[in-house]
């Protein structure tokens, strides 16, 4: 499922200006992916309304919305997973240090404040531009593994895809379409062929030219399609307004 | 020039990468120095060889120039119209649209020695025309005591060009004759370019041509096999017609006399011309009879304009077959065309003051 990021990106700029129902919409579109990172955190299936972790990820969340950075080149939701992850990981230790303070721990305020101030500091800066950088090549790695599974290598990419910038939309318009469609895409998932003669009939392309771009069109749907995944990627190619 | 692109790096090769850029391109770029991390956005300046514009654009009107200037000296060397002579050689001259010489070739043998012997190649057709006939001359082609005759033919090549005035030529024949002192019956025709063509299909000169068609108008049997072998005067004393008269009177025609004085003197026909003072004496032939005239733009019939021109009338010691005219008929053609050449064609001869005075009693007319 794509991610509607340009409405996430509005809801967010409205949200910041102080507008609340906006901030209402975006948290609410957003518990999906708030759920989603918590779990993976957690290494649990959490609910909502039982589970804490999840109150704390969406507080974290609301405050990521106040807090983030434009300049920092981090998409939204990468800094909001990070300040998620950041919470959650101060709230665990909270509670192993209240259960180690019950058993005689005496240092827990020093290691609260020690915290607090580690994140509002510059430290906290570069720290986020580590986990930054850290994502983005986890994120490419898992990329270029899932292009694998479908016999497609970057060089391959550097081979085939389109010098000209016109022919070049012409293939990333195909391939955010067939990212929308979710019987084609899972056809192309299931079959690891792609759906050349529907697609032509869908956008209009040659399929000559579908032909050509195959493993571009492949590469860039895949992308699109799991742009919650790839949040740095897609941030990346949206950025310039190019890539859409 | 520099190109600087911007990408993430995707992967990491031993002495490259491969970005992704912010439009959707994977590119292979050397690797930055340093390294570099997948993730890790980097940028490469591609150095484009400066284009020089100015030189460019330098090489580019000189190469325009140099293609103009070589067309133009095509197109000024394109062969339009032809002027073919018929001595005896038989030679035929191209003219470009300076009127130069492009092209000669020899139509006979005899055609074939006249030309090796005489560069006319570069040279302007009345140039060309005068160095024939006086290496005519020399070589005996021409001389005082025959029955000289030159047929001269002008055709434009495509109809479109215009050709070289038939006046003219006749002109400069007639001077360069009568420099030479050799009296000869001079004949001017122009011809349309189908006529040429057709003449260059059956190996004859247009001239030679000419009189088969229009002798076959006029009733007259001259073949083709005849008028290859045959000289003009021959054919003339043969089938007792002149050649004006075969030829219906379209262009110029004339008897360019030899001088009596030079006639008794000389030994050698060359000689003459170095006694500036020979007298012509010439009739030219109007364009009487047949009033039209092919033009050579179009090859269709046009009314020719007034010619100063008189009758042919060989000389009594060179009385063409079939010519039998009364003296006093003589004595009028004679002083006609004595007013005329001090009037309108020599106008270049010295005065006739300085004229032998054999010459300008005209007793040979």
């Amino acid at each position: 499922m794509v991610l509607p990021v340009g409405n996430i990106e509005n809801l967010l700029a409205l949200a910041r200006a102080g507008d609340g129902t906006a901030r209402e919409q975006l948290l609410a579109e957003c518990r999906p992916f708030i759920t989603r990172v918590t779990a993976g955190l957690c290494r649990r299936h959490l609910e909502w309304g039982y589970d804490d972790e999840l109150s704390i990820a969406f507080m974290a969340f609301n405050e990521a919305i106040d807090r983030y950075e434009e300049d920092r080149k981090v998409p939204f939701l990468a800094y909001a997973r990070l300040l998620i992850k950041s919470r959650l990981t101060d709230y665990l230790r909270k509670e192993n240090r209240v259960s180690a303070h019950m058993a005689g721990s005496l240092n827990s305020e020093l290691e609260e404040m020690s915290a607090f101030s580690l994140e509002s500091s510059r430290a906290w800066g570069e720290y986020l531009d580590r986990e930054a950088a850290r994502e983005r090549e986890e994120e490419i790695r898992e990329y270029a593994a899932m292009l694998a599974e479908f016999g497609i290598s970057f060089s391959d990419l550097v081979r085939c895809a389109p010098r000209h910038r016109d022919a070049r939309q012409v293939l990333l318009h195909v391939s955010r379409r067939l990212a929308g469609d979710g019987a084609l895409f899972e056809q192309l998932v299931r079959t690891g062929k792609l759906p050349i003669k529907e697609l032509s009939l869908l956008t209009g392309v040659h399929r000559k030219t579908l032909e050509r771009g195959r493993k571009y069109i492949i590469a860039m749907a895949l992308l699109w399609h799991h742009c919650q995944e790839y949040l740095y990627l897609c941030h990346y190619l949206k950025a310039s307004g190019k890539g859409e | 020039m520099e190109k600087v692109l911007t990408g993430i790096v995707v992967e990491v090769k031993a002495r490259s990468c491969i970005i992704l850029t912010p439009d959707a391109q994977f590119r292979e770029i050397p690797l930055p120095a340093g390294g570099a991390r997948p993730g890790e956005e980097v940028s490469f300046s591609f150095r484009r060889r400066p284009v020089y514009w100015q030189s460019l654009l330098v090489a580019a009107s000189l190469l325009l120039i140099l293609g103009a200037g070589l067309f133009y000296r095509g197109w000024l060397n394109q062969a339009v119209a032809f002027v073919s002579l018929d001595i005896n050689p038989s030679v035929e001259m191209a003219l470009d649209r300076r009127e130069l010489v492009c092209q000669a070739r020899g139509l006979n043998a005899a055609g074939k020695d006249l030309l090796s012997r005489v560069p006319v190649l570069g040279l302007p057709v009345e140039k060309a025309i005068d160095s024939l006939l006086d290496r005519a001359v020399q070589s005996r082609y021409l001389q005082p005591a025959r029955n000289n005759v030159i047929l001269t033919t002008i055709a434009a090549g495509n109809g479109r060009e215009p050709a070289p005035q038939a006046r003219e030529i006749y002109q400069v024949i007639v001077r360069s004759l009568s420099s030479a002192g050799v009296p000869a019956e001079v004949v001017v025709e122009t011809a349309a370019p189908e006529m040429r063509r057709q003449a260059s299909k059956l190996g004859l000169s247009t001239g030679r041509y000419l009189i088969h068609v229009e002798g076959k108008k006029k009733g007259l049997n001259i073949g083709l096999e005849e008028l290859k072998k045959e000289k003009i005067s021959s054919l003339e004393q043969k089938k007792g017609v002149t050649i004006k008269e075969v030829l219906g009177k379209h262009g110029y025609s004339g008897w360019v006399p030899a001088p009596k004085a030079v006639e008794n003197n000389r030994s050698l026909p060359g000689a003459v011309k170095d006694t500036a003072g020979s007298r012509v004496q010439e009739r030219v032939s109007p364009p009487q009879g047949k009033a039209s005239r092919v033009d050579h733009r179009s090859g269709a019939a046009v009314q020719e304009p007034a010619a100063p021109a008189e009758r042919v009338t060989p000389g009594g010691d060179r009385e063409l077959p079939g010519r039998g005219e009364g003296a006093a008929e003589r004595q009028d053609c004679a002083r006609q065309v004595e007013v005329k050449v001090k009037n309108v064609i020599i106008q270049d001869e010295p005065p006739a003051d300085r004229l032998l005075p054999g010459r300008r009693q005209g007793g040979r007319m």
